[in-house]
């Protein structure tokens, strides 16, 4: 992770470098890197979805670009200013501290959070420092749960020791230290249901992994812990989801990135992530079939889509998987297990799978 | 009443005749004809549309419109009057007020669609009878009956308790229906006033006074004038005119009430002394009729009203609505507009007809003092060599003239090559006047307008004024409005098929960078179009008088008056779009001036005011050179 001060030396070298630019009587222009489909593409051999090198300028003189380039500046020296008192601020916070009205006119410099929002990551894309790194936040969610004790802001925190809440995933998680890491391997899920039945049944202390779980796609936060405990402390990540074409394309996100957030693929992104969710095959192992949700239309769209995507198309145990839910015309949730017994998903099926080594990777 | 066979052939009113005027006459002529067995109300009842009244609507109008260009006509003498007199000028002002008379239920007998009286509520459960506004005394109340007495038939009114009484005419049952709309228009000009004596004649005559005997500019072309008005109001309401006129030396005002006989004779009903007048002098006119009143739009009072108001600019106009609504025009000009002059014919534009009632009218002994004296621009060479070749006798009396002679001579004059007939005939509103009254009018950002020479067709002299006005006020939806005048009178019918609108059709807007252009060829936003054309003689297409025949000299005049003025429009609107453009562009770039220098030094540290300058002069590079950028942004 960068220090405070590398951040702020970068963002000092983004406006020495524009007002140099206007100095010298030229029209100021940032360098931003597209961030369209046409300039993302999946890597094979990094198995990540990466950024392309395209980039445009935006000036400030000129009509269609003042907008934006005004409001990047804005987000720049407002997280200036927080690296410089060590404080953080929410994305929703950002949008209201930029919500000003340019003095004389009808103009506002945002009016919308989503302009915030853009203006956040193209500056992650100019200075190559992540949200989190310029002292912005999105909002908390998550909880985890496991023999591991972290330092967080000064204080000790033992994962194992939080009741029945867990502890609560900030959002940002860059500052974590992991100071006792006892578990095998960790358990994602993408509802907080799920995982409090895992919680109830104090799976982390029976099977020696961490719980987490968010609720549906996973947070920048909750990626990074993720794949810092990866990383770090070389725990396998596994991913328990529905027999869905979402919860698949949680499961995709996380083990590939995505494409709005390409550009930090590299270090959200966990390609050794493996899929625990409902398979085919455990629908039938487990006579779930009768708890079938019905397709609609947008379900059997869903899937036809990540059926194509780069990363699943050469894959034949995922083929397949797509081909059976298609004449299916179906999809079963995590839940259904509970037909088997309360604690069926606890005692049967997560040891079974882990012990089988039966997830797709 | 002013017909050939009344006033015999020697009351030179012929002279300075043309062909519509002559419609006009021949009406006349039929009204003398046929007066023993024909009244006039039955003449003019069979030939309203003739005269404008053809629906209720444009009846409304008409009947405002012959009141104003009476008031005009009276009023502008006035002021001419004391201009001449070096007196102070009192200019025109004409008071419209109309309200709604009260319209409640008529009585229709069994067997006939003619109300014969009106039914009025007068208390909770009582009703009454009335009779052209004026209550009748029941002749005898019985219980829940009451009956009246109607011009020899019986009415009775039995209230059953329901709403409305039931009635009977003569004992059978009679319809009761909601009578048709009555509005009281009165109009009133601190004009001269009419001597006590005229004003029978004026209001109660069709077609007394002289303009239609004369060859000049004038309004009263338009219609028969003011009597038609009130004979519209006799045969619809019943209800007579009211006329009070107050002359400077008199001290009270006279107030008459009258109607026209069938005779084509005024009828005096009263005659009253006032001391209550608006003005020191001048003339007012109040008349009852069926008509229906429209608050906006194309034809309504209040447009008819504007439009004469912007042609118009040295008159003011209050126009009171049935609603109350008041509006005013105010006066925008100090100065008069020249009188009119009355000219001869001239021989280019002559018709057969024409000259052989004038040679029967003439006063001139010998057939070349008539064409000197009689005719415009003829002199005495060219007369004397016109007669020697058509071998005529220049001394032969000019009603002796035969068939042939007459159609030679037509012939020659129509070749001889003349001075074209004097322009001074013409009024025309003027540049500045019009500019004025324009602006203030729409309060558009930008006026053009010209006023073009006098020119002839068919020995006719007239001439075309136009204007554009564009942006300000002015509506930006639609198509641009199109203000159409003959005669400083506003015209508002039949604009399909009127030559001012065939000009605006045939211009190329788009050449003069108007940026949209709807199908038919009016330019689309907020531009307001105005043609005027003055001429002793407007061709109109019909009888309506409400759009001008497309001569093709006439549509050519109101293209090159146009053509004009959207030059004038091209240039000011190129360097106004390139103004706004780039003022739009610097006055953005300014605005976020502030914002970009502080972020900036909140992130370098340097200050403010620096980085403000700086950016200031890469401002002034920029918009003193257009940038690469600049330029893709322009499109």
């Amino acid at each position: 992770m960068k220090s405070r001060k590398d951040i702020d030396k970068k963002l000092e070298e983004l406006g020495k470098l524009l007002y140099k630019e206007i100095k010298e009587g030229k029209n100021p222009y940032l360098d931003v890197p597209i961030r369209s489909l046409s300039n993302v593409h999946f890597n094979p051999k990094t198995k990540l979805i990466e950024l392309g090198d395209a980039t445009s300028k935006r000036y400030f003189f000129n009509v269609a670009h003042i907008r934006k380039f005004v409001q990047t500046l804005e987000v720049a020296a407002l997280a200036k200013e927080l690296l410089n008192v060590d404080k953080h601020l929410s994305l929703r916070q950002v949008f209201y501290a930029m919500r000003k009205t340019l003095p004389g006119t009808k103009i506002d410099i945002v009016d919308e959070q989503t302009e915030s929002n853009q203006a956040v990551e193209d500056l992650e894309l100019i200075t190559g420092a992540s949200r989190e790194e310029l002292h912005i936040n999105a909002n908390k969610n998550g909880a985890a749960a496991g023999k591991i004790i972290i330092k967080d802001k000064g204080d000790i925190i033992d994962w194992s020791k939080l009741g029945s809440g867990g502890w609560a995933i900030p959002s940002n998680t860059e500052g974590i230290e992991f100071q006792k890491v006892d578990a095998k391997f960790v358990i994602y899920m993408e509802k907080a249901a799920m995982w409090e039945r895992l919680h109830e049944d104090r799976v982390w202390e029976k099977l020696k992994c961490v719980i987490i779980a968010s609720q549906g796609q996973a947070t920048r936060g909750i990626r990074r812990l993720l794949r810092r405990l990866n990383d770090e402390h070389g725990l396998p990540v596994y991913v328990l989801t529905d027999f869905d074409p979402y919860g698949w394309y949680i499961y995709s996100v996380l083990k590939f990135g995505s494409i709005a957030l390409a550009h930090i693929s590299r270090k959200l992104a966990i390609p050794e992530a493996k899929f625990l969710g409902l398979t085919a095959e455990d629908i039938k192992k487990y006579k779930l079939e009768k708890q079938k949700i019905k397709f609609k239309e947008v379900d059997l769209k869903r899937l036809s889509q990540i059926k194509e995507y780069d990363w699943f198309k050469e894959d034949k145990r995922w083929q397949r998987q797509f081909k059976l839910m298609k004449e299916m015309k179906g999809k079963v949730e995590l839940d259904a297990l509970i037909t088997r017994g309360i604690s069926f998903v606890s005692e049967k099926y997560l040891p079974e799978k882990i012990k089988n080594k039966d997830w797709i990777d | 009443m002013k017909t050939k066979e009344k006033s015999g052939k020697n009351k030179n009113f012929w002279v300075g005749e043309n062909l519509v005027i002559k419609k006009y006459v021949d009406i006349a002529e039929e009204l003398g004809s046929q007066m023993k067995a024909v009244s006039v109300a039955e003449f003019f009842k069979k030939n309203k549309h003739l005269l404008g009244f053809d629906n209720p609507l444009k009846s409304m109008l008409m009947v405002v419109k012959e009141a104003v260009d009476n008031s005009l006509d009276a009023t502008e003498e006035y002021a001419h009057e004391c201009e001449k007199k070096k007196r102070e000028i009192e200019f025109p002002e004409i008071k419209i007020q109309i309200s709604k008379e009260e319209h409640g239920l008529v009585i229709i007998p069994p067997g006939s669609d003619v109300p014969i009286a009106d039914l009025i509520k007068t208390g909770k459960r009582n009703w009454d009878v009335m009779l052209l506004g004026k209550k009748l005394r029941a002749s005898k109340v019985e219980g829940n009956t009451k009956l009246y007495n109607v011009e020899g038939r019986q009415i009775k009114l039995i209230f059953t308790g329901a709403k409305k009484p039931q009635v009977y005419v003569d004992n059978e049952r009679a319809k009761v229906a909601e009578r048709t709309l009555k509005y009281k228009v009165s109009i009133t000009d601190n004009g001269p006033g009419i001597v006590e004596e005229n004003i029978p004649k004026v209001f109660g005559k069709l077609l007394y006074g002289s303009k239609f005997h004369r060859l000049r500019q004038s309004r009263g072309q338009q219609g028969i004038g003011i009597s038609s008005a009130v004979l519209y109001a006799q045969q619809t309401t019943g209800i007579p005119a009211k006329i009070t006129s107050k002359i400077r030396s008199k001290k009270k005002a006279v107030t008459i009430t009258l109607s026209i006989a069938d005779n084509n004779e005024p009828i005096v009903h009263s005659k009253e002394y006032t001391d209550e007048f608006d003005y020191e002098h001048g003339t007012k006119i109040e008349l009852v009729i069926e008509a229906d009143y429209r608050e906006s739009g194309e034809k309504s009072v209040f447009e008819f009203i504007r439009r004469t108001s912007i042609v118009n600019p040295h008159a003011s106009f209050i126009l009171i609505e049935p609603n109350k609504k008041k509006h005013v025009f105010k006066r925008t000009s100090n100065k008069l507009p020249r009188e009119p002059t009355e000219i001869k014919p001239h021989p280019h534009g002559l018709e057969f007809g024409q000259l052989k009632d004038l040679l029967l009218a003439t006063k001139a002994k010998t057939i070349k003092s008539f064409l000197v004296h009689d005719l415009s621009r003829v002199s005495s060479n060219m007369a004397e060599s016109i007669l020697k070749k058509l071998d005529i006798d220049s001394n032969k009396k000019p009603n002796d003239l035969t068939r042939q002679e007459i159609e030679k001579l037509l012939r020659a004059l129509h070749k001889a090559p003349l001075q074209r007939p004097p322009t001074d005939c013409l009024s025309p509103i003027g540049k500045d006047a019009l500019r004025k009254s324009i602006l203030a009018d729409t309060k558009a950002e930008f006026v053009a307008v010209i006023s073009r020479k006098p020119t002839v067709y068919k020995g006719i002299p007239f001439l075309v004024e136009a204007a554009i006005a564009y942006g300000g006020e002015i509506k930006s939806e639609g198509m641009a409005q199109r203000l159409r005048y003959a005669n400083k009178i506003p015209l508002l019918y039949d604009a399909s098929g009127c030559a001012t609108t065939k000009a605006i059709q045939e211009m190329n807007w788009k050449q003069y960078k108007v940026q949209s252009v709807a199908q038919n060829g009016v330019p689309m936003g907020p531009y307001v179009i105005l043609i005027h054309l003055a001429s002793v003689w407007v061709p109109y297409t019909s009888e309506g008088k409400s759009a001008i025949a497309s001569y093709p000299d006439i549509i050519k005049e109101m293209k090159l008056a146009l053509q004009d003025c959207a030059r004038k429009l091209k240039s000011y609107l190129s360097a106004n779009i390139r103004e706004r453009i780039k003022a739009q562009r610097v006055g953005l770039f300014e605005a976020y001036m502030p914002e970009l220098a502080t972020a900036l030094s909140k992130l370098t540290n340097v200050k403010e005011e620096e980085i403000k300058k700086s950016l200031l002069n890469v401002l002034d590079k920029i918009s003193s050179v257009k940038s690469k950028e600049g330029e893709k942004n322009e499109k």
